[in-house]
This record gives C-alpha cells, sequence and structure tokens, in this order.
C-alpha cells in the first residue's frame, strides 16, 4: 500500500467561510471516511482514529467544526471544559429553567458565556450550522469517492446519524451520539448503519427504542453493539471513562463492517 | 431543519450536558486541566489496586 499522506486542507462553508479540515489520503481511488468529532474538536485523539483508519486503507477526511474566525479561540477543549464545570451543580431536571440557567449564567466568566449562549440559546443554530458544514464537506470532497463511510463520535456521532438521513453513506458508524431528531428520518437511510453505545449512557441511549422500532418497520440495515459498564465516550483513549475491553471490541467490529460495506 | 423543542435536547447542546455529567463524575473535586484526564484515570487504577 502507498504511504498514507497527511495535511490540513480548506472546504468552503454554506456561508463562504473557509473551514479547515485533517486529509489522511491512501489512494484517490479508496473509500473515504469522514471523521466528525466530538464536542471537544479536531483533537489529537480524532487525528490519531482518522491515521488509524488511514492504515485499513481509506482516505479519511475529518472536518473541524470550529474554524470559523474567533471560533478557534472561543471553542478550545479548556474553555469548553470551563463552560461545564458551573453546570455540575445544575440538575438534570432544571437544565430547561430560564431561572435556574439565569442564576448559573450570572456566575459564569465571559468566555464561558459565550460557549454557553450557543449550547442553550442559540443550540439550533449550532446544529444546523454544523450539519451544513458536513454536507458542504460531502458534496465539495466525497463526491467523486467510490464509497463513502462516515464515522462519529458523541456529538459526531449525532451529526453523524442525522448527516445519514440526509446523503447517502454507504457504510455509517456511531459512537454513542444522539439519534436523528426526527426519529422517522431513519426510514430515508438507504446504507448500513452501525450504533456503538455505553451501557451507562442513559441519556444517550433513551431514544434507543424508538430508534429499533424505526429500523424494524423500514427494514433499515442496522447493527448494533451495547458495552454493559462502559461510559460515554469509552472509546476515547486519551479521555476519563476510555475503556479498553469495550474499545478494542469496537475497533474490531467497525474494522469488519467497514470491509463489508465499503469494498462490496 | 425543523425546530428543536423547547422541551427536547438537540445534538450539540445534549453533547454539552451529557460531558457536564461525565466531567462531574471524573473532575469533580480535582483542581485538573482538561488533558489530566489520563493521568487522573492512572491514579485511580493505581488506588483501586492497593
Amino acid at each position: 500500500m502507498a504511504k498514507a499522506k497527511e495535511s490540513m486542507e480548506k472546504f468552503e462553508a454554506k456561508d463562504g467561510n473557509k473551514l479547515d479540515y485533517f486529509k489522511v489520503q491512501v489512494d484517490e481511488k479508496a473509500p473515504t471516511i469522514m471523521v466528525v468529532s466530538e464536542i471537544w474538536g479536531l483533537t489529537e485523539f480524532i487525528r490519531s482514529f482518522s491515521r488509524r483508519v488511514s492504515e485499513l486503507g481509506y482516505n479519511t477526511i475529518a472536518p473541524d467544526l470550529y474554524s470559523r474566525p474567533g471560533d478557534k479561540e472561543l471553542f478550545t477543549e479548556s474553555n469548553i471544559m470551563d463552560a461545564m464545570r458551573p453546570m455540575w451543580s445544575l440538575p438534570p431536571e432544571k437544565r430547561r429553567d430560564p431561572k435556574a440557567i439565569e442564576e448559573v449564567m450570572a456566575k459564569l466568566s465571559p468566555t464561558s458565556k459565550k460557549i454557553f449562549e450557543y449550547v442553550s440559546q442559540k443550540r439550533e443554530e449550532m446544529e444546523k450550522r454544523m450539519i451544513d458544514d458536513l454536507d458542504s464537506l460531502y458534496k465539495g470532497h466525497m463526491g467523486s469517492s467510490p464509497k463513502k463511510g462516515i464515522v462519529g463520535f458523541c456529538m459526531g456521532g449525532g451529526l453523524a446519524f442525522q448527516l445519514s438521513t440526509m446523503v447517502h453513506f454507504d457504510a455509517s458508524v456511531i459512537f454513542y451520539g444522539a439519534s436523528p431528531r426526527k426519529i422517522e428520518d431513519i426510514s430515508k437511510i438507504k446504507g448500513a448503519v452501525f450504533g456503538l453505545y455505553a451501557g451507562e449512557d442513559s441519556g444517550i441511549n433513551a431514544t434507543l427504542p424508538s430508534v429499533l422500532e424505526q429500523v424494524i418497520n423500514n427494514k433499515t440495515n442496522f447493527q448494533m453493539k451495547l458495552f454493559p459498564g462502559a461510559y460515554h465516550a469509552y472509546f476515547n483513549h486519551t479521555g476519563m471513562s476510555y475503556n479498553e475491553k469495550a474499545s478494542e471490541i469496537s475497533w474490531d467490529m467497525v474494522k469488519q463492517f467497514y470491509e463489508r460495506y465499503l469494498h462490496e | 431543519m425543523s425546530e428543536i423543542p423547547e422541551d427536547q435536547e438537540g445534538i450539540f447542546d445534549g453533547c454539552f450536558f451529557v460531558w457536564v455529567d461525565v466531567t462531574k463524575k471524573y473532575m469533580s473535586g480535582k483542581e485538573k486541566q482538561f488533558n489530566d484526564y489520563k493521568k487522573i484515570q492512572e491514579e485511580s487504577d493505581s488506588t483501586n489496586k492497593k
């Protein structure tokens, strides 16, 4: 196999901004897989995962969804985490309570406040923008690929699942991501989907019964693996809840999944 | 896409709050930075083995 070539490239978003993406090219005729990050952005974990996938013979493209002017400095790992800390005191049932939110907001630093504005008031704008950005990357840089795959983690898993209802992927891998907003959109998926979930991840797993109902009704090509005892983000080896055993099994299953659906 | 209903989580905010719970579980009471996760996990594993 030819040596993989790494580079940072640009793609044009719908709003005209030029965004960054990390590209690992092995062979222009090889299938291409889009790698979509966790909320933490284009981290070393995403880059190392992209390299690992490319070693299997696939081209990978991983967008930096925070590469607009101003976003790069705002949405850093440290800033996002600093915005999370004050939320620890907010019970889940109060997360939609305007009064409770207002009280927490008053204690935030200006940077954390900006991030939290996107999480609360601008959540719809942010989600739409990210989906649009992935769609632009897909249309601009995956069109000529013979087979197309996608993989996403947490937020990226939710975005990958959503995007798979909108454009065609031969193989979509969802690591503990949210289900499509309109669950009946699962009927629009024509490719194969593989969902991997942590047993101890009640927020993400809450919609799985509805997903399975749609899968059965629409005869979607869907396979699922749930790891009892694993926590959210168990696959991220740089993260807090890394689970080595679950991660190894997942990697083997993902390799087989792509082998089957990106080479048929 | 249609509007996110007020009482539901979207992808971005939903993910943020999932991570709020994860960071609370692992980072609570620790004055650590983001990339200290692995170190904390190793310390925790080491303590559990003793």
